[in-house]
This record gives structure tokens, sequence and C-alpha cells, in this order.
């Protein structure tokens, strides 16, 4: 694993809500509800919960399938995509604050600080929508379902190539070779080129998927459960071919999932999502043997292991939330605990792991 | 062991599919035994005939679906053979099915309490029951005839194939006897039918007479004091006669709150009530096993009940089934892909590839000394949480099953295959008396092979605790 320092995707306090509705129907999902995380360059990072607790939306926020609420996400030093709901709110906190004072000189400086946070806005909405196409260039992403991210009426070549012609590749000759090139990376031959995508089976289809995220020689890729819809069988040869990937091209990989002993296997590094909310975060190794936060051991302790005599002797624990936190007087928030091992928690928390840790 | 002692006994049952590109061998001779109380999971990838085995049990088959060949025997009958109408007694009401998905298999726009009760209620005529029960017995003995009949008639024409006359006449005279007594049977089933319809209206009308004579003598006591009182008693008198008769909308609305207890779903008044999608993923698939538990099934085909659910949920809905089978004595047809889930249910394991069963052995012979280089393959292929090294993959795909291989139809993907693989179909080999598997491997002359390390290992963990008595 080449360990680097510098973080090439930061996400700071991300939000992503969804609202429906109008008036008393007025619904919001909260499927992000501020989650901060940085990748180093060639890990895979790896991104587990129940379905529903926004490990998703997580994904194709940060390749900016959705614009962020709030929060900032940063790739290698540059903002890619931000949202201002706080600088909002803090506007009209401010606005209120200003109908109460009455010194001249404080609502002047008061009134300068709203400028300032309305350029900010205008700065974030601007980088959001006027994103260098070279930088997210990089960023590709791999889907969950292989039949239904295939056009059906486009040939493999097609589907691949659309990358590069977006990406400003006329000349036919080098999007020819470039697309063999990928297709024989992924275990494919250049004959399939000329397929269609309901001529293949779900394995390959996965690997024209990944194929297609290739071509354009990204540095990082986000996988969206690559695997989950495929046989027993063809998710051993999807990961094995995503594990070179990773090795010959240096490839940092997102990867999401919810089938822990696979992530276990292929991740560097974990992070655990209840809710909107990272709960625990930590290497794949410290994470199975340090379990800190209880959704994390009540989903460690949940994972089917082919061992009969082990799955006998199982014992399962249950989280509730109501039961298992007492957050009345404080609120919790994600703490490094040990170095590199993070836990949502308050006060009281934090010194109840650190006794069980020791 | 004799035939008596299954529950369900399946052998060499072979489905086809008719296409547009020929014949799908989906299933080709499939044989198991399920005994009472246990659980068999079936483990193979999609396209192997898991799925279409189990609906062959349940009769639920595809339109362009063949039934070439094989028995299933439940209770005596061969549900491959029997007619429609004895297929409604057994679907549902003594064989149960909960399916993959709970999203689809669930009316979006029903209320589940309806949902539950539907098929009480469809089925709820008591009298009618009552009779059918009564002249089963006639019925089967009518449909055993009906069936010798054609099978006759069959043999008839090939033996006029082969001119062999003799055969002919002494197959005529036989099918002449036959028919006479199939017609007896069925007048013999018309009479009893009446006679039976007979008794339990005369039944009926006893306990109607009696209880409107009760009714009759609590309205002549009737007062102005106790007015409110007598016309409860009276409108609970009422209850019970429709209830005699038929399954009451209040009656299947108790049994579906029982059920619903049963499974796990909190505050099932308020759930009652509500649609499908105010459910999530779980509670759904709870809705889908009690719909399935209302009959009262004995035997339970779960088809990959979990597969669209994820850990902790997939957790929860497996210690349901386990507790619903023993605290109703459940046979189990567990049916996934998943190996993990199966370590934790399955009592028997059969994995099946290719429209066979490859091997089938109990849970700790399959995973502790499994002999089929396919099983070993699903073995290793998968992560466990201790695996470092890199995965060993299958590689490949598996067969056309409309040009299905001569051979093992695992040779082409089998890194151990020999010569003879892919000539010859391997037979079922025997390792213990609960254990067989369908490889060359196993002949006498095959050469030694050794099984992956990552089984290996898990064995000798295995093997470990067993010499220290821990098991």
């Amino acid at each position: 694993m080449a360990m680097n320092n510098e973080p090439i995707l930061s996400v700071r306090n991300l939000k992503q809500h969804f609202k429906t509705g109008v008036g008393r129907n007025k619904l919001v999902v909260k499927a992000i509800d501020g989650i901060s995380f940085d990748i180093y360059k060639g890990e895979v990072f790896g991104v587990v919960g129940e379905s529903g607790c926004g490990k998703t939306t997580t994904g194709r926020t940060v390749i900016k399938l959705y614009d962020p609420t709030d929060g900032e996400v940063y790739y290698e030093g540059t903002r890619i995509s931000a949202g201002s709901e706080s600088l909002k709110l803090e506007i009209k906190e401010i606005k209120a604050e200003i109908k109460e004072t009455k010194d001249e000189e404080k609502v002047k400086e008061l009134r300068e600080k709203i400028k300032e946070l309305k350029r900010e806005i205008k700065l974030r909405k601007v980088e959001t929508e006027n994103t260098d196409p070279e930088i997210m260039k990089n960023i590709q992403m791999i889907f969950q379902d292989p039949i239904a991210s295939l056009n059906p009426r486009m040939t493999v070549k097609e589907i691949i190539a659309e990358g590069l012609r977006i990406a400003g590749v006329k000349d036919e000759k080098v999007i020819i070779q470039r697309v063999n090139e990928v297709l024989e990376l992924v275990g494919l031959v250049s004959e399939h080129a000329g397929r269609y995508p309901h001529e293949f089976s779900g394995g390959q289809r996965q690997r024209i998927g990944i194929a297609r995220a290739l071509v354009v020689n990204p540095e990082f890729i986000i996988a969206d459960e690559p695997i989950s819809a495929l046989d027993v069988s063809i998710q051993a040869q999807v990961i094995n071919l995503l594990n070179d990937l990773k090795d010959e091209l240096g490839i940092t990989i997102m990867f999401i999932a919810h089938d822990l002993s696979v992530v276990k296997y292929f991740c560097d590094k974990i992070a655990v999502m209840y809710f909107g909310k990272i709960v625990e975060l930590a290497s794949a190794e410290e994470l199975f043997k340090n379990p800190l936060h209880p959704y994390t051991r009540s989903l460690l302790s949940a994972v089917p292991v082919p061992d009969p005599e082990f799955e006998k002797g199982r014992t399962r624990i249950k989280y509730n939330p109501m039961r298992d936190h007492d957050y009345s007087e404080q609120q919790p928030s994600l703490t490094e605990i040990t170095p590199n091992h993070f836990v949502l928690a308050n006060d009281a928390e934090l010194e109840k792991y650190r006794k069980e840790l020791k | 062991m004799s035939d008596q002692n299954y529950k369900l006994s399946v052998s060499d049952l072979t489905v086809s599919f008719r296409t547009v590109n020929g014949m799908v061998r989906a299933v080709r001779g499939v044989s198991f035994n399920l005994t009472e109380g246990e659980t068999l999971a079936i483990v193979g990838e999609s396209g192997s005939g898991k799925s279409v085995s189990s609906k062959a049990i349940m009769g639920i088959l595809a339109g362009n679906a063949v039934i070439d060949k094989g028995s299933i025997i439940y209770e005596g009958d061969d549900l491959t053979q029997i007619d429609e109408e004895s297929y409604h007694l057994i679907r549902g009401n003594k064989i149960g099915m909960i399916f993959q998905d709970p999203l689809s298999s669930l009316n979006p726009i029903m209320r589940i309490g309806k949902q539950i009760t539907e098929a009480m209620l469809l089925n709820g005529d008591r009298l009618e029951n009552k009779v059918s029960q009564m002249v089963n017995h006639d019925r089967v003995e009518m449909n055993k005839l009906n069936r010798q009949v054609k099978r006759l008639k069959l043999q008839i024409k090939a033996a006029k194939k082969e001119k062999n006359t003799e055969e002919v006449n002494t197959l005529k005279a036989e099918l002449d006897t036959t028919i006479t007594d199939y017609k007896a049977a069925k007048a013999n089933l018309k009479l009893a039918t009446d006679k039976a319809r007979k008794e339990v209206k005369a039944e009926f009308d006893a306990k109607a007479a009696e209880i409107n004579g009760k009714i009759d003598s609590l309205k002549a006591t009737k007062t102005e004091v106790n007015k409110a009182e007598v016309e409860k008693e009276i409108a609970d008198l009422k209850e019970e006669l429709t209830r005699y008769r038929k399954i009451t909308k209040k009656e299947a609305k108790e049994k579906a709150l029982q059920v619903m207890e049963e499974v796990g779903i909190p505050e099932p008044e308020k759930r009652f009530r509500q649609y499908p999608f105010q459910f999530s993923g779980g509670m759904r698939q709870r809705i889908v096993i009690a719909i399935a538990l209302t009959a009262n099934p004995d035997v339970l085909i779960c088809d990959e009940p979990t597969t669209a659910l994820d850990v902790t949920i997939q957790a929860q809905i497996l210690e349901l089934i386990n507790k619903l089978k023993r605290d109703r004595n459940l046979s189990v047809i567990f049916i996934t892909h998943d190996l993990g889930v199966v370590a934790n249910m399955a009592d028997r394991i059969a994995v099946m590839y290719a429209g066979k069963i490859v091997e089938i052995g109990t849970a700790n012979e399959v995973f502790y000394a499994p002999k089929h280089p396919y099983t070993w393959a699903l073995l290793s292929s998968m992560p466990d949480l201790s695996s470092e090294e890199r995965l060993s993959a299958i590689p490949g795909t598996p067969p056309n099953m409309l040009f299905p291989p001569k051979g093992d139809a695992f040779a082409d993907r089998n890194k151990y295959a020999m010569k003879i693989d892919f000539e010859e179909q391997p037979p079922m080999f025997k390792v213990s008396d609960t254990h067989y598997a369908a490889t060359w491997l196993l002949h006498p002359d095959a050469p030694k092979v050794e099984m992956p390390a990552t089984i290996s290992k898990r064995a000798e963990i295995y093997a470990e605790k067993v010499e220290n008595g821990e098991r």
C-alpha cells in the first residue's frame, strides 16, 4: 500500500438533504447528515452500513451526481463541490442580531460579515457548477446494477468510448486502440467491442462497467456495490480484477458495500455509517479487532460465516440507539480515540471505550 | 430407512422448458428426501435449477415447463401426477412457500391485513372443507385408477408399435377391467360426496337448531334491565353459528394478529391496516412469512428469503425462521447461494450445479470434508473474515442448458478435470451413509487430489475441536 500524506479526496461536514412535498406534507430526508473523511492516495476506502443509511448517496454526492446541501468536497486540494445551507443559516442569525442591536458600529460590522458570507455562497455555487472537467475526469464510478447501468441500444465500444469523446478525443484510431486496451485490461477481448450488453453474462457486464470507468485513466474510482448483483462464483472474479487494477494502475478506490466479509478482505480503511452519520472509522484490521461503537458490534455479530461450528455458537448483538446511548446531556461527535481510529461518541462514552481498549 | 419416514421425497426429477431455441434442460434428475423437522439447504448459482426444483414441488412452474420424468412423493401422493383440485388441498395448506423479493410478492395497493387473511377467507367454507376431507380417500382412489388407465393406454400404444399382439391383448383386458373399476370409483365418489354433504348438512342443522333454541329462550328472558347483556349474548351465539359454517372476517383477523405477533411485528393491530410501502424490507419479509404460516403448513420452502436484505436484518429473519421451525416442527427447504447463511440454518446441504445435485451431505460433512471440486470452488471463492490471500475465483461461466454437456457439467471450469469428465457423467459416489458426491475423483482409480488450503485449514480446526472433546 502506497501511503501518502496528501489526501486525494477530502470531505468536510457533508450534508445531503432531500426535500419532498409542500406545506403540511413537507418532508426532509437527511440522507447524509454531516460526515467528514479523508481518502489517501492508493488506498481502498470501504463504506458499509445497512440499506438506506446514505452510503450510496455519499458516493453519488462526491462524484457530483447530486449537489450537496451543505459541506465541502475537495479533490487534491481543489474544491469540486460545496453546499451553503449553513452559511445561509448564519446570515439569518446575523440579520436577527442586527434587528436587536442598536450599536451603529456593530451593525456595520455585521453587515460586512453578511456581505462576506454572500460572496462565499456565490463562490461555492460557481465552483460547484463550473468544475474543471480535467479534474472530474479523474473521478469515475462503477454502478451497482450492471444491467440497468449500460444502455441496451449502444454497442460495448460506444458505451466505453463515450467517456473519451466527452473528454475531447476525436481521433477514431486512438479511440479504438484505447477501447481495445481497456477491454483487455478487464479480461474481455477486442471482438466483444461490437456486441450489445444483452449478449453478455452478469459478470462480463460488470467488467464492461469497469472498463467504461477505466477508459479515461482515472485516479480515483467510486465502486457502488459492484458485486452485490452478481453470483457467488462471479463475485470473486470481479474482486480479483479490482484488486489487480489497484495494484497495477495505483488507483484509489472508494468501495461501497454491505457485505462485511468482502469489505474486510478488500479494504484498507472502513467507515461504518448509520442513519446518515459515520459512527466509526478505522483501518480494516483495527475495526474488526476493536469495534467500539455498538452499531459496529451489532453489524459484525451478524456477518454470516461459512462455518457451521462457528454459526452454532454465534450470539448476535442487537443495536437499539435509544437504549445504547444517552445523549440527553451531550451530543456525540466523531472523535479520534486511538491514532486513526475514529468513533462517534460523547465524552462519557469515550471514557467507557478507552477503558474497554485497555 | 423406509420411505415412510420421509416428509417429502423427490426422485429423479427432470424439468425442461420449451423455448423458441429448443428445450432448456433446467433440472436433470434431482433426488433428495426431507425428513420431519429438518432443514435441507439447496445451494447453487443462478440457473442451477434450485428455484425450478422448488417450484415443481409447489406445482407453480411456468406454462412452458414440462416435467419429463421423476416423482415428488408427499404423504403417499405423487405431486407430479395429481390433478389441480387435489393440489389445492396441499399447496399453501401443507407446503408453504416464502419468495425472494418481499417487495414484489406483496400487492402494493392492498392493506396488509387483507393480504394475510385473504387465503383464509377464500378457503373458509368449513362445511365444504369437511365434505372434501371426508371423500378425499375416494377421490385419491379414483385418481389412481385414472392414472392407471392413462398408463395402460400408453403401454398398449408401445406394444402395438412392437407388434406384440399377445401383450396388446392382455393389456387390453387389463385396461377394460381398470376402466370398469374407474367408472365404479367415479360413481362411488359421487355417492360418497352426496352422502357426506347430507351428513354435514344434518350436523349443521342440528347445531343451528340448538343455537336458535338458545337464542329463543334468551329472548324470552329479555327485560328492560338486562337488554344490552342479552343482546350481546345473542350476537355471540350468532357468531358461533356462522363460525361453525365458515371462517368469519373477525376470526381471520384474530388468527392474523396472532401470527403477526408470532413473526415479531410490533403493534399488529395498527400494522394490520397499513400498506406494504409503509413497511421496511425486513418487516415486509415478516409479512410474507406470516402469510405462509396462516395455513399451518408442515413443509416450508424458502426461496432466497434474505438475498434482498442487508446483514443485520438477514440475521433477524434467519433467527425467526429457525425459531418457527422449532416451535412448529416444520420441515424447511432453504434455497440460497450464500454459503454463510447455509452454515447457520442447514442440517443437510445439497449443492446444485447445472440442473444436478453434485454433492449432498450433512452441514459438517459438506463444510469440513467436501468432495466435489465445485463445492471446493464455492467454498474457497468466498472471503471469510480471516482470509488474506488472493481469492480463488471460478473461471468461466455455467454451461448453456440448451445444450447440456455430455460429461460432467463442471468439467470446463474445473482445474482437476480428467479426460473421463468430458466423456461421461459421474454417478453419485457414496462417501458415508449421509454423504454423496458426483465426481470421478472419488473413483478408486482416480488420482489423489488435495482439497484447497482454505477448506482444509477450517477442517483441521474442526478436527482439533473434536479431538479435544469440545464437540
